[in-house]
């Protein structure tokens, strides 16, 4: 029955239509299109962790807070969710920050440090970044010896939204490709159903059983996927070479991803064609 | 292929009738087919001879009344045996309806495909069958390079290759010279001779006359002597 499927299914697979060229182009896209999400993904993950690596919550401690407290304080802070780390900056180390900053020597400028000791916090990789830093920095500032608590909230929020942005419209990409790939899949099989009426005429006729009236579409939407899946691959492949070549982006952990692109591929060409085949050839 | 005996019955048709929206169909046929018997439904164009066929190979259901095919009632089939059912019948198209896009004996095999009870081969079977009927030096041709005749062997090979208890064959010589059409007579006399149930609908009854044939005769829907 299988073997009978996939040589018929080749047969019709042979005599492709341009409708056929469509549905292998239009499945490439949409496989080229999950195939990249998944390294933009990766690629735009890595940035997102660099960049959080680069955010801290400041939380300046009241005038004549003692180091002890300070300490016990950052203690307490260091067991909360989502901190990863706790350093005292001392009046001392303030300074040295300033310097560091601004080029100029505080105790120059005004004669003494006023510059308050501080706890700088760092927050672990978190699945909501801006809602979990501001809900941690609204957490630290309630403590008695805090002060004020200052982060860059605003460009965290900012990054959130883009990701999100990003995330739809992509999501929306591939949904609508995937969509103009099934319809060209359903139209292209039901197109060769039509054409083969009488092949299907002749098996049922033979005593053939309906699955041996509808294996060979099944087969040729297989057929279908595998070649976009191919092809998908092939690019994919190259996008992938350029990224680590060219750019110099570490996109090495989505190598399981690619060859699975095929038999995504093949899963949809079967899954659409056995449902399409499955409706047409009910009503002959 | 199921087993039969000498003279037993294979098809039963009784009192079927069957309705088109818009035109008459068949009204209480009543017929019995023995096995490897030659039988000839004759009648004018629009007789009913056609839609009879339909009824039997299950293309078409009764309204009332019951075709039983060997051990099988069509009013009971379910599941593969709507397949079963169709196994055991051979059918010879008025329009021969052969696959153009594939060789004589792809067209055959393709048929031999479909019944994967049979202990030889598909292609073994629809070789076998070829060379019954004369073909087998013109497997590897197009049916469209084949004259009406060839083709109307072809068809015939494609019907016989599951060894059907009953072969329907729809004016299987009206579109033949009288030489072919001889030739091919002589071809469903000989699946007859071999256990076949053949029934051929025709409107030349005379050019079966020399293997004297069961004759039904089929009017306005009804069937009228047999």
């Amino acid at each position: 029955m299988i073997r009978f499927a996939l040589s018929e299914g080749w047969r019709n697979f042979r005599n492709i239509s341009i409708i056929g060229l469509l549905t292998i182009g239009s499945m490439t896209l949409t496989l080229v299109l999950i195939g990249l999400t998944v390294h933009g993904y990766v690629i735009v993950e890595s940035w997102r962790s660099g960049l959080q690596g680069r955010f801290e919550i400041e939380a300046f401690l009241l005038p004549g807070t003692d180091s002890t407290v300070a300490m016990n304080l950052s203690d307490h802070i260091l067991q909360m969710e989502h901190v990863s780390g706790v350093e005292f900056i001392s009046q001392l180390d303030a300074a040295k920050r300033f310097k560091e900053e601004f080029g100029e020597d505080i105790l120059d400028l005004l004669g003494q440090n006023p510059l308050p000791k501080s706890l700088v916090i760092s927050l672990t990789e978190l699945a909501d970044p801006a809602i979990t830093w501001e809900k941690t920095a609204l957490d630290i500032s309630g403590f008695d010896s805090v002060d004020e608590v200052a982060y860059d909230g605003e460009i965290l929020a900012k990054m959130d939204k883009f990701y999100q942005s990003a995330g739809l419209i992509v999501g929306s990409g591939v949904l609508g490709m995937l969509i103009i790939s099934i319809t060209f899949t359903i139209m292209t099989v039901m197109g060769s159903i039509r054409a083969k009426e009488r092949f299907i005429q002749i098996v049922s006729l033979s005593g053939g059983s309906r699955m041996m009236a509808r294996g060979p579409f099944v087969a040729l939407g297989g057929y279908y996927g595998l070649t976009a899946g191919l092809a998908a691959t092939g690019i994919v492949y190259l996008v992938r070479w350029f990224l680590i070549v060219v750019w110099g982006e570490d996109v090495s952990g989505v190598t399981i991803w690619i060859p699975s692109l095929i038999a995504l591929g093949v899963s949809i060409g079967i899954f659409v064609a056995g449902w399409t085949a499955g409706q047409r050839i009910k009503q002959i | 292929m199921v087993e039969t005996h000498e003279n037993s019955e294979v098809l039963d048709m009784l009192n079927v009738s069957y309705h088109y929206p818009n035109r008459k169909g068949v009204n209480g046929i009543s017929i019995k087919v023995m096995k490897g018997e030659l039988t000839l439904l004759v009648g004018r164009t629009g007789s009913g001879k056609t839609t009879m066929y339909k009824l039997i190979a299950r293309e078409l259901v009764p309204d009332s009344g019951e075709i039983t095919l060997m051990n099988l009632k069509s009013s009971k089939l379910k599941g593969r045996e709507f397949a079963v059912w169709r196994r055991h019948l051979g059918i010879v198209f008025q329009d021969l309806r052969l696959l153009t896009d594939r060789n004589v004996l792809e067209n055959v095999r393709l048929a031999a495909e479909c019944e994967t009870r049979l202990p030889t081969s598909a292609k073994a079977r629809a070789l076998r069958v070829l060379n019954r009927v004369g073909m087998a030096h013109k497997m590897k041709d197009s049916p469209s390079e084949l004259s009406t005749g060839e083709q109307q062997r072809v068809a015939i090979a494609r019907a016989l290759v599951n060894e059907p208890l009953v072969l329907l064959a729809d004016e299987p010589v009206s579109n033949l010279d009288a030489e072919t059409s001889s030739e091919i007579i002589e071809i469903l006399n000989q699946v007859s001779l071999f256990g076949t149930a053949v029934l051929v609908a025709t409107h030349q009854p005379e050019r079966f006359e020399k293997y004297n044939p069961r004759i039904m005769r089929m009017d306005n829907g009804t069937l009228l002597a047999s």
